[in-house]
């Protein structure tokens, strides 16, 4: 009897070690081609360039050239701004509309969410360039505004400015924060909005004091899946933000272009910084793990 | 006559959410149904006005030779990336959900970040690597490695959501019976896990052929698919690309279609 239990704590000793092993090569990976390359950009961040080389020569210029920058801070900020905009704007068009999702009948709803879900699966960028067809000089926007008589010839300020990055953007994520509100929506118990109304309740006191506190994960999901992207954008601003609508990558990009690798280094590292700090203040309220949905 | 309004008031109410719904999924796919449009037009413009059906675009397309080898170089890097993150992520996923050790949760959460750091942000310091400190040259090759870290985590994900739902009494039965580790585990667990690590491969496929953020970084001179339609469209709409967006749709489509099939073998 007792050999046989301890067989098994060896055995489950053994299988324990075992799954250790499975995760080496992961581990490996993150290690060689994640965690490596982050802290060699940190070091760079902080060496001189020299006629485009890397010198030994530590500095903190680097930094100076971004964050004593009114210009470029100030692109650094907008950025900030404008994926703040966005969240906010996907969650006010995704509430209404993980609503609607959770009413549907359930012969339709697994229809519905894939229907939600199928534009991740089209390219990324040319789900951006798309909207160039739309917001352009000969786009749809134009063309029916021409037609209807509302303008006599095509708004030019449709595409390359702000407000274009934000439409495009919402347009991108809006999938996103409208399953993670889905999801928070679907768990909801609806009695508690009816029992609150019964009591009085106006329809914003049930939203500001039931609806919100207990969808408050969705909304904090679609923070991460919004908000931390944005400021990583790229491809919208330069497709459809043009001058004016510029965001903090497309500074980064063209300081590494002009092979700026110690500036650059350092705008990356404060923007990834800034990513990594709010991923660990939402993992708090976020299961990432949980949101895919294991 | 009150119970009246109240009906009356939750019926216009219900096809208020119904229109706003509609309107979100018009929204979602306007811009799509317009790319495809776009590249059946005639028009050189490869926007409005519609001025009549044509498959110029399509047999432009083809004869490109600059689209051939983006398409070939993208396969390539695509299957480099698959034959990587498939099992590294899939021995992953067994170590997560099998595993019970200290730090896992750190452990999870250094898995999935590369997933969530914006795709150009990992680029850059690859490039940083690559370039500046290792003088290595920018290949296809430096860019699968970048697909490798980004597309891992799904991997890991897809495979790990499969053996969630694993019953390991099956296993322990097999063992019961006499089945040596080995055999428990090609005869038993491969089978039960195998769509998940075949869809897996298949969405790291897909998703290694859009992949536009940490390749822009680290590839080379010879340029993938998304490279190709970057360096096109920068300066406006081409009718071409169009065309070129309405297939890789279709057959990002197909590869879903597929894997939704065999993912979908769980429930029978």
């Amino acid at each position: 009897m007792r050999a046989t239990e301890l067989e098994g704590q060896r055995r489950s000793a053994r299988a324990r070690s075992r799954d250790l092993w499975y995760l080496l090569p992961i581990t490996a990976l993150d290690l060689v081609l994640f965690i490596f390359p982050m802290a060699i950009m940190t070091v760079v961040s902080f060496l001189q360039v020299h006629e485009f080389e890397l010198t030994r020569q530590v500095t903190v210029r680097n930094y100076l050239f971004f964050l004593g920058n009114w210009v470029y801070l100030r692109v650094f900020l907008k950025t900030v701004v404008i994926a703040a905009m966005v969240t906010v704007v996907c969650l006010i068009l995704g509430y209404p509309f993980a609503y609607f999702l959770t009413q549907i009948s359930s012969r339709w709803q697994r229809t519905a969410l894939a229907l939600v879900v199928l534009p991740f699966w089209t390219s990324y960028l040319l789900r951006v360039y798309a909207w160039m067809t739309i917001l352009g000089e000969r786009g749809l926007i134009n063309k029916g505004l021409l037609l209807l008589g509302i303008v006599n010839e095509p708004i030019r300020f449709l595409l390359y400015n702000n407000a274009a990055v934000v439409i495009v953007s919402v347009y991108l994520y809006l999938p996103y924060s409208a399953l993670a509100l889905y999801t928070a929506l679907e768990r909801f118990d609806r009695s508690l909005v009816r029992a609150a109304m019964d009591l009085g309740a106006t329809p914003v006191q049930v939203f500001r004091h039931i609806v919100l506190p207990l969808t408050l994960p969705g909304v904090m999901a679609s923070f991460v899946f919004v908000f931390i992207p944005m400021l990583g954008e790229f491809i919208t601003p330069t497709l459809v933000g043009g001058t004016e609508g510029i965001l903090i990558v497309n500074i980064v990009v063209s300081q590494l272009r002009a092979l700026r690798f110690g500036i650059g280094a350092a705008m990356t590292l404060v923007i990834a910084s800034l990513v990594v700090a709010l991923l660990i203040v939402s993992r708090r309220v976020v299961n990432l793990e949980r949101v895919f949905g294991a | 006559m009150n119970a009246f309004s109240v009906l009356e008031r939750r019926r216009r109410w219900s096809w208020l959410v119904r229109g706003y719904g509609v309107l979100v999924f018009v929204f979602f796919y306007l811009p799509l149904v317009l790319l495809i449009l776009f590249s059946f037009n005639r028009s050189e413009i490869g926007s409005f006005p519609i001025t009549g059906f044509s498959l110029i675009w399509y047999h432009q397309l083809f004869e490109d030779l600059f689209v051939q080898s983006a398409f070939r170089n993208s396969l390539t890097v695509a299957a480099v990336a698959t034959l990587i993150a498939t099992p590294v992520g899939t021995l992953g996923a067994f170590g997560l959900v099998r595993g019970q050790f200290r730090y896992k949760g750190l452990l999870t959460s250094l898995i999935v970040v590369p997933m969530v750091v914006p795709g150009l942000l990992i680029g850059i310091a690859l490039l940083i690597v690559f370039v500046p400190i290792f003088r290595l040259g920018l290949s296809l090759w430096t860019a699968a490695l970048g697909h490798v870290v980004i597309l891992t985590p799904y991997a890991v994900l897809v495979v790990a959501t499969r053996l969630y739902g694993f019953d390991r009494s099956l296993e322990a039965a097999a063992a019961d019976l006499g089945a040596t580790p080995v055999r428990v585990f090609w005869h038993v667990t491969l089978p039960l896990v195998m769509p998940g690590i075949l869809a897996a491969a298949l969405i790291v496929f897909t998703l290694s052929l859009d992949q536009f953020g940490v390749t822009f970084f680290t590839i080379g001179a010879e340029g993938t698919l998304p490279m190709y339609i970057w360096a096109q469209i920068e300066g406006g709409v081409k009718p071409t690309i169009n065309a070129l967006g309405a297939l890789f749709m279709v057959g990002s489509l197909l590869v879903l279609f597929v894997a939704q099939g065999v993912l979908g073998r769980r429930e029978r």
